[in-house]
């Protein structure tokens, strides 16, 4: 259930000039320093540039190559978990996330922020915010910065009561030729 | 939070106060946002009043703890369903066969007991994943292998009981055949170790599967019989090298001897890898043409002669064409690394979920689904008869719909064994969904009545599953309802699993 100091944020959220997709360097956005890592699909531009903008708000950006996870979850995040329920941030195809929430899961994490984007060639992109509701706003052609702002808004924090698990493991129907990616934050809740 | 069915509130609380005590507050889980943890990610029935949903989860770390959780449940009648780390993903996930029963999670429960290297085995608890193991084995530097499923991130037991293969030598493929030993947890609270293990102080609990006496370990394979809290599995001492061959033929018939053939030199164990035959599906241009891989195991020296009889059986196929792939030592280099299937080499991974999104094969993705399993037998004439009855069906069976039903992919996992795999996809939308249960249920129907049936299926069709194993008036189904009634009398372990319901439980 929404409180209301995260009605606010939502309101204040809603303010920002998103559709432009340009948003000011705004101190009032933390850094992403906190972030164990931000995963980006290499396979998609989109997500290059999400990271790209996130890698300038002090984020260490990972690429995930051909969609698998194994040796960033082997070699990084599971030593990470281990040590602390430390936040991940992303914008990957859905099974990245479906992997990687599964697996937070028994580290007290869970998927905290979560919004979809089904990318059709010669059409606008379309988002759907599922985690947290009051993140709409995402649209234009820039909206891989967009959402790496929200991202960076957001944060590792909690704004709704405890969630369960995401629909990352299930798709919607898609146009056909349409890519369907997904921005999320794992955090500890 | 959900009751059990038949469960009192007062009851209820009761047997979460004393599991609180029993394994600490933080370890039961009855919170609507925890509890939907334990949802299958897969469910052909997400989100709608049949899905299977658990009341509440409970997660001891000590076969002490899963003694008292069980006596409790036993105490206050509450369903139990047990998990390892329930990730058997396509066959119903932790989710249990009877709603309202509290998930028994023994993840928690992650120690590797011992890795053997000189005979090769090892003992672990059910929150071992192949990775844990895999990285245990790895730091301790220690010259065997495991083997996999694919993907690799499941529990050791969980994926041997629910009947699980992988992907290196026979026989470590057949992951329950290459157990030995286990202890159990029996539904009055009380433990019993199988085979050796049944000796105090034995010292060759994982040195002989058989024991003395009758042998009792198949009754918990996809059982609720007991929990099972230790296992051994039979580990692959590394072989020095490895090559696989593909044979094709592009006349169907040819598939016969092709089959006889492969069949012939796997009995003989010249062949020792996971073979796999491709074909018979649907390709863009009508049905596909027949391959099959031939991989071998073994010192560097064998295989190559190995190899080269094996060239020489399959050159007596008629039209078969022999391309010899590549000899990889091991262990492998970076580069080769790279190049390989790492399953083939003991190496647990993820990679399978890569594949998936929107692909030319795939233009529709639904990012879940569930698995159509039936054995038929492994001769070329059965594989034919397959894919026409494939092929004649589907049209039938997808209706027009479009289903996106993928099959069927010839598995030949285990020696002497094949599985003739179907894939439903599953997604977010309800009214599809249910098309894709009808079409399941019609598969299940149309193979039985050709005499193949399921070694494995998602929870919701277990019983559908169960039932055409009818010889003798159910006979099977009626001796192992026997066997629940006396050794969990209250019908508290996991009930319904696999089709076995204790008696309060038995419609009809």
């Amino acid at each position: 259930m929404t409180n209301r100091r995260d009605f606010l944020h939502g309101a204040a959220l809603a303010a920002m000039p998103l559709g432009t997709g340009l948003l000011p360097d705004d101190a009032t956005i933390a850094p992403m320093a906190d972030f164990h890592a931000v995963l980006v699909d290499a396979r998609h531009a989109e997500a290059l540039r999400f990271g790209a903008r996130l890698a300038a708000r002090g984020a260490s950006v990972r690429q995930v190559q051909d969609g698998d996870i194994t040796s960033l979850w082997l070699d990084d995040i599971a030593p990470a978990w281990r040590k602390a329920p430390v936040p991940l941030a992303g914008l990957t195809r859905p099974p990245v996330l479906f992997c990687l929430e599964q697996l937070a899961w028994s580290h007290g994490l869970r998927v905290v922020f979560h919004a979809e984007h089904v990318v059709e060639p010669g059409s606008a992109t379309l988002h759907t915010t599922h985690r947290p509701s009051y993140a709409a706003g995402m649209r234009g052609p820039l909206w891989p910065t967009v959402v790496a702002d929200r991202i960076a808004a957001h944060g590792a924090r909690l704004t709704t009561e405890r969630p369960g698990p995401s629909l990352a493991a299930l798709q919607p129907e898609l146009p056909r030729g349409a890519e369907l990616l997904t921005s999320w934050i794992i955090a500890s809740a | 939070m959900a009751l059990p069915p038949n469960v009192f509130a007062t009851d209820f609380n009761a047997a979460l106060a004393g599991w609180r005590d029993a394994v600490g507050s933080d370890w039961v889980f009855t919170s609507d946002a925890d509890v939907a943890l334990y949802r299958d990610a897969y469910s052909p029935y997400w989100d709608e009043p049949e899905e299977r949903r658990a009341s509440a989860a409970v997660a001891p770390s000590t076969v002490e703890q899963v003694q008292a959780v069980v006596r409790i449940a036993n105490q206050y009648r509450v369903p139990l369903y047990a998990i390892s780390t329930g990730r058997n993903l396509a066959y119903g996930g932790s989710a249990p066969a009877y709603s309202g029963s509290v998930v028994l999670d023994l993840k928690r429960m992650n120690r590797v007991l011992e890795v053997n290297e000189p005979n090769a085995y090892a003992l672990v608890e059910p929150g071992v994943s192949y990775f844990d193991l895999y990285e245990h084995i790895q730091k301790a530097k220690l010259d065997v292998w495991i083997d996999p499923p694919d993907p690799g991130w499941g529990s050791v037991i969980g994926n041997a009981l629910d009947g699980g293969g992988g992907w290196t030598a026979s026989p470590f493929r057949d992951h329950f055949g290459s157990h030995c030993g286990m202890e159990v947890v029996l539904a009055n609270g009380e433990i019993v170790r199988t085979g050796m293990g049944a000796l105090p102080n034995a010292k060759s609990w994982q040195h002989s599967k058989w024991g003395f006496g009758p042998w009792v370990d198949g009754l918990f394979r996809q059982g609720n019989m007991g929990v099972v809290t230790k296992m051994g599995f039979y580990l692959m001492p590394r072989p020095e090298a490895f090559q696989q061959s593909t044979i094709s033929v592009s006349r169907e018939e040819d598939v016969i001897p092709l089959l006889d053939t492969l069949n012939r030199l796997e009995n003989q164990h010249v062949l020792n890898g996971s073979t796999q035959l491709f074909g018979g599906g649907l390709g863009t241009y009508g049905a596909q043409p027949w391959s099959v891989t031939a991989p071998i195991y073994g010192p560097e020296k064998v295989v190559r002669v190995q190899m080269e009889y094996v060239r020489e059986q399959f050159a007596k196929v008629p039209n078969a064409k022999f391309v010899e792939g590549e000899l990889f030592r091991t262990p492998l280099s970076e580069d080769a690394l790279k190049r390989v299937r790492l399953v083939n080499f003991g190496i647990p991974n993820l990679s399978t979920f890569g594949m998936l999104g929107r692909t030319p094969q795939n233009p529709q993705p639904a990012g879940g689904h569930i698995g159509f399993s039936p054995i038929i037998p492994r001769t070329g004439e059965a594989v034919i008869e397959f894919a026409h009855f494939y092929r004649e069906n589907l049209p039938k069976v997808d209706n027009g719909n479009n289903l996106g039903i993928v099959g069927p992919v010839f598995m030949t996992n285990w020696e002497r064994t094949m599985v003739a795999l179907i894939m439903f996809p599953i997604g977010r939308d309800k009214a599809r969904n249910a098309l894709m249960r009808q079409a399941f249920e019609k598969w299940v129907a149309l193979a039985a009545a050709r005499g193949w049936a399921e070694y494995r299926a998602p929870t919701p069709f277990q019983d559908l599953v169960a039932q055409t194993y009818s010889y003798n008036n159910h006979a099977l189904r009626r001796l192992r309802e026997t066997i629940k009634d006396a050794v969990d009398p209250n019908g508290i372990l996991s009930p319904g699993r696999y089709g076995v319901w204790p008696k309060h439980l038995r419609k009809g």
